[in-house]
C-alpha cells in the first residue's frame, strides 16, 4: 500500500493544547467536601475541531473517581466532572488509523484554585472560572503518505494555526497562545542566552588569567 | 562361599545400623571407588553341556621353510584344517635384480653395489619397515638417514620398472602409474621431517603465541566484511566533511538568503561588525566575533524586528544562528547548513553537542523532549540559574524553535556552571598561594636592600 509508505525526512507539527476550567460550587452540595468545584478538562487544537486526524481522546482521571477511564470519541474532546482536589489527568490521543501511529500521551494538571490575583486588581471573583491552558506540539516524524495528505488538506502542514496576537477579549475559553507570545518567549530566551554567553566569556578570561598566573609563579 | 556370605551379611548389617544419608556420606569424602570391591558375579559351571572331544594332532606350518612337525590339541571338528596362524606370514615383494640389471641401470655414485644389496636385504628382512631398517642399518659405519634409504630404494624401483621389457598387453599408462607410485622427493621429505621435528619440539610459549596469532587471524577474517564496511563509511564521512568544510563562508550567506531576508541582513551586519569586535571588547577567539556581532546586530534589528515578526520570527534567531547554527525549519539542506556553521563557529562549538540528524519515525510530544538533568545537585543549580535569568522550567509555548533554544541554553548553562566551578577552584588555589608567599615576605624583605648594596659595590 503506497499510502502506508513513510515520507522520509518529513516532519509535521500539530500545535495543540490541553485546558481546564473550574468554578467553585455553591449551594447545598458545597457542604459535602467531595464536591467543592465543578471542573472540565479538554483537548483542542488550532485547526478546527481536529476530527480529521484524531479518532478519540481518552482521559484517565484519578483512581478515586469511578470509571476513571473516560473516552470521548467526538469533538469537542472535553469532559466535565466535580471534585475537590487538583490532580494530573493522563490525556491519551488516538490518531486516525491511516497514520499508523501509537497514541500520544499528554499530562494536564487540573487547576481549581486561582493562584494569581485577578487582573482587575482585587481577589478573584467567585463566579469567574479558573482557567489553565497548556500548550504543546505533536510532532509527526516521517508520517505515512495517507496521513500526510489528511494533514495537508486541513492546513496543518503550512501554517501553525496560531493567532497573530494575544487574545484580549472577554471569552475565558480562548487560549492566550499566539505568534506574539512565541516571539516574546523567544526574545526572553535570546536575552538569557546572551547573558549566559557573556558570563561564559568572562569566566573563560578569568580562568585564563588565573592559569597564566599559576604558571608564572610556579 | 561361606566366608563371602558372611561378609555380605556383615556388610548389610553394618549398613542398617550406621546408616547415614548418601548425600551426607558424600560430603565426608564418600565411599571409595567400587573397583576395590570384588565383583559379585561369578559364572557358574555349566553342567548341562556335553563334553567336547579334542584330539592331539601333529601338523606342519606351511609358513616355515623347513618341515618341522609339531603337535597340538585341536577340537575334533577343526581337524584337517590349515594351520590358523600360517596366513599371517605375509611377505612383501621386494623386487630382485641381477648383476647385469645393476650394471645396466642402477649404478649410483653414492651407493656401492654392496651397500645396495645390503639395503635390499634389510628391506626384505624387515618388510620395508624403514624406521626399523634405519635403526638396524650398519654398513661399514656409514650413517644413512631414512630419507636417503628411502630415496635409494625408490629410485631403484623406478629404474627397474622402466627397464623392464615390454610385456604384451600392457599399456603405457599402467607403467607410468606404477612409476608414479614410487615417486619420492628426498629434499622435500627431509624438509618435511625437519619441520615436523621443529613442530614437535616447540616450547610452551611458542605454542601459546601461535594459538593467539591464530585466534587473531580468525577474528580478523570473521570481522572482515564489517570492518571494511566501517572503513568505507568512515572514508565517505571524512570526504563529505572535507567537501562541506571547504567552503563554509560562502555557504552560510547563500543558504541563508534562500530562506529569509532578515537572515542575510543579520549576517551582513555580523561581518560588518567584525571590525568592531576589537573595539567592542578584548575578544581573541573568532567565535567571539559571532557573538559580539550578534549582540550588536540585534540592537540594530530591534526596530525591524516588530515589522518582520510575522515571518516565522527568525530574525534574531538567525543572528544567534550565525554563531550557533540555523534554526530554520526546512529539513535537509538547512540541517547541513547548521552543521557547517557549527563547525566554523567558536564559542558554542564545544558547548552544544553535534545535533543528531537522524529522525526517529513516529509521533512524539514536543514538551517531553526538553533536556533533563540527571544529577540532583546539578539540577538544583541549573534551576536556580534559570530562575535568575527569569526563564521558566517549562516553556509556555514549546514550539520547535523554542525547544531548540531551550536545549542550547541548557547546555550553555551547564558549561557556565562548570567554568564557574573551575574558576572558583583556581581562585582558591591562587588565594592560598598568595597567603603562603605573603608569609614568606617579611623574612626576605630585609635581604632586599642588602642585595642592592652588594650589587652596587
Amino acid at each position: 500500500m503506497a499510502s502506508n509508505k513513510r515520507m522520509k525526512g518529513v516532519s509535521v507539527t500539530l500545535p495543540v493544547y490541553t485546558y481546564n476550567f473550574a468554578t467553585p460550587l455553591t449551594g447545598k452540595k458545597s457542604n459535602d467536601s467531595d464536591h467543592t468545584h465543578k471542573w472540565s478538562v479538554g483537548f483542542k487544537g488550532f485547526h478546527g475541531d481536529l476530527s480529521f486526524c484524531i479518532k478519540k481522546v481518552v482521559f484517565r482521571l484519578h483512581d478515586t473517581y469511578p470509571n476513571p477511564v473516560r473516552t470521548i470519541e467526538q469533538p469537542p474532546f472535553e469532559l466535565q466532572e466535580t471534585g475537590w482536589g487538583e490532580f494530573e489527568v493522563l490525556v491519551k490521543v488516538y490518531f486516525h488509523p491511516s497514520a499508523n501511529e501509537k497514541a500520544a500521551q499528554l499530562y494536564h494538571h487540573i487547576r481549581l484554585h486561582p493562584y494569581q490575583d485577578d487582573p482587575s486588581g482585587g481577589p478573584w471573583p467567585k463566579d469567574k472560572p479558573v482557567t489553565c491552558f497548556l500548550y504543546d506540539e505533536l510532532v509527526f516524524n516521517e508520517p505515512t503518505e495517507a496521513f500526510y495528505q489528511i494533514l495537508a488538506d486541513n492546513n496543518v502542514v503550512g501554517s501553525s494555526g496560531l493567532p497573530l496576537r494575544k487574545y484580549t477579549g472577554k471569552d475565558y475559553a480562548v487560549p492566550p497562545f499566539s505568534v506574539q507570545m512565541e516571539q516574546e518567549e523567544l526574545d526572553r530566551l535570546e536575552k538569557a542566552q546572551r547573558e549566559v554567553n557573556q558570563q561564559i566569556l568572562q569566566l573563560r578570561q578569568r580562568r585564563l588569567a588565573l592559569e597564566q598566573e599559576k604558571v608564572s609563579t610556579n | 562361599m561361606n566366608p563371602r556370605e558372611n561378609t555380605e551379611q556383615s556388610l548389610s548389617v553394618q549398613k542398617q545400623s550406621d546408616s547415614i544419608s548418601r548425600d551426607i556420606y558424600a560430603l565426608a569424602g564418600g565411599a571409595p571407588p567400587i573397583a576395590f570391591v570384588k565383583p559379585t558375579f561369578k559364572a557358574k559351571y555349566n553342567t548341562k553341556q556335553k563334553a567336547k572331544s579334542w584330539i592331539q594332532q601333529s601338523f606342519t606350518n606351511p609358513a616355515r621353510p623347513d618341515d618341522l612337525v609339531l603337535q597340538h590339541w585341536i577340537p575334533e571338528h577343526k581337524n584337517n584344517e590349515e594351520y590358523t596362524f600360517a596366513k599371517f606370514n605375509r611377505v612383501i615383494d621386494v623386487p630382485e635384480y641381477t648383476n647385469e640389471d645393476y650394471d645396466k641401470h642402477l649404478i649410483d655414485s653414492d651407493w656401492s653395489k654392496k651397500e645396495t644389496d645390503y639395503l635390499f636385504q634389510l628391506c626384505r628382512r624387515f618388510d620395508l619397515r624403514f624406521p626399523v631398517i634405519e635403526d638396524r642399518y650398519s654398513f661399514e659405519d656409514k650413517y644413512r638417514t631414512m630419507e636417503e634409504l628411502k630415496d635409494r630404494y625408490y629410485t631403484v624401483q623406478r629404474k627397474l620398472i622402466k627397464a623392464r621389457p615390454h610385456i604384451p598387453g600392457e599399456y603405457q599408462q599402467e607403467r607410468q602409474a606404477l612409476i608414479q607410485q614410487y615417486a619420492f622427493d628426498k629434499r622435500k621429505e627431509t624438509e618435511r621431517k625437519e619441520a615436523l621435528i621443529g613442530l614437535f619440539n616447540r616450547t610452551k610459549e611458542q605454542v601459546e603465541q601461535e594459538e593467539a596469532l591464530f585466534v587473531e587471524a580468525r577474528r580478523i577474517e570473521l570481522n572482515e566484511p564489517r570492518l571494511s564496511r566501517e572503513r568505507e563509511a568512515l572514508l565517505n564521512a571524512l570526504q563529505l566533511e572535507q567537501a562541506q568544510q571547504a567552503p563554509p563562508a560562502p555557504l552560510t550567506p547563500t543558504t541563508a538568503s534562500s530562506s529569509n531576508t532578515t537572515t542575510t541582513n543579520a549576517i551582513g551586519v555580523v561581518n560588518g561588525n567584525a571590525t568592531n569586535a576589537s573595539a567592542g571588547g578584548s575578544l581573541s577567539t573568532p567565535g567571539g566575533i559571532g557573538i559580539a556581532g550578534g549582540t550588536a546586530s540585534t540592537g540594530g534589528l530591534d526596530n525591524k524586528k516588530k515589522k518582520r515578526m510575522e515571518e516565522s520570527g527568525t530574525g534574531p534567531a538567525a543572528v544567534a544562528a550565525a554563531g550557533s547554527g540555523s534554526s530554520i525549519n526546512n529539513s535537509g539542506a538547512n540541517k547541513k547548513n547548521r552543521r557547517i556553521s557549527n563547525a566554523s563557529s567558536g564559542i558554542l562549538e564545544d558547548v552544544v553537542p553535534e545535533r543528531k540528524e537522524k529522525m526517529i519515525q513516529g509521533v512524539y510530544v514536543r514538551s517531553q523532549k526538553l533536556p533533563v538533568v540527571t544529577k540532583q545537585a546539578l539540577q538544583q543549580k541549573l534551576l536556580k540559574s534559570m530562575a535568575d535569568l527569569d526563564i521558566p522550567v517549562r516553556p509556555m509555548m514549546p514550539t520547535n524553535q523554542i525547544v531548540q533554544k531551550y536545549d542550547i541554553l541548557h547546555h550553555s548553562l551547564l558549561h557556565m556552571l562548570e567554568l564557574k566551578k573551575n574558576v572558583d577552584k583556581l581562585e582558591a588555589e591562587h588565594r592560598t598561594k598568595k597567603g603562603q608567599t605573603a608569609r614568606k615576605q617579611p623574612p626576605t624583605a630585609g635581604a632586599g636592600p642588602r642585595d642592592k648594596r652588594r650589587k652596587q659595590g
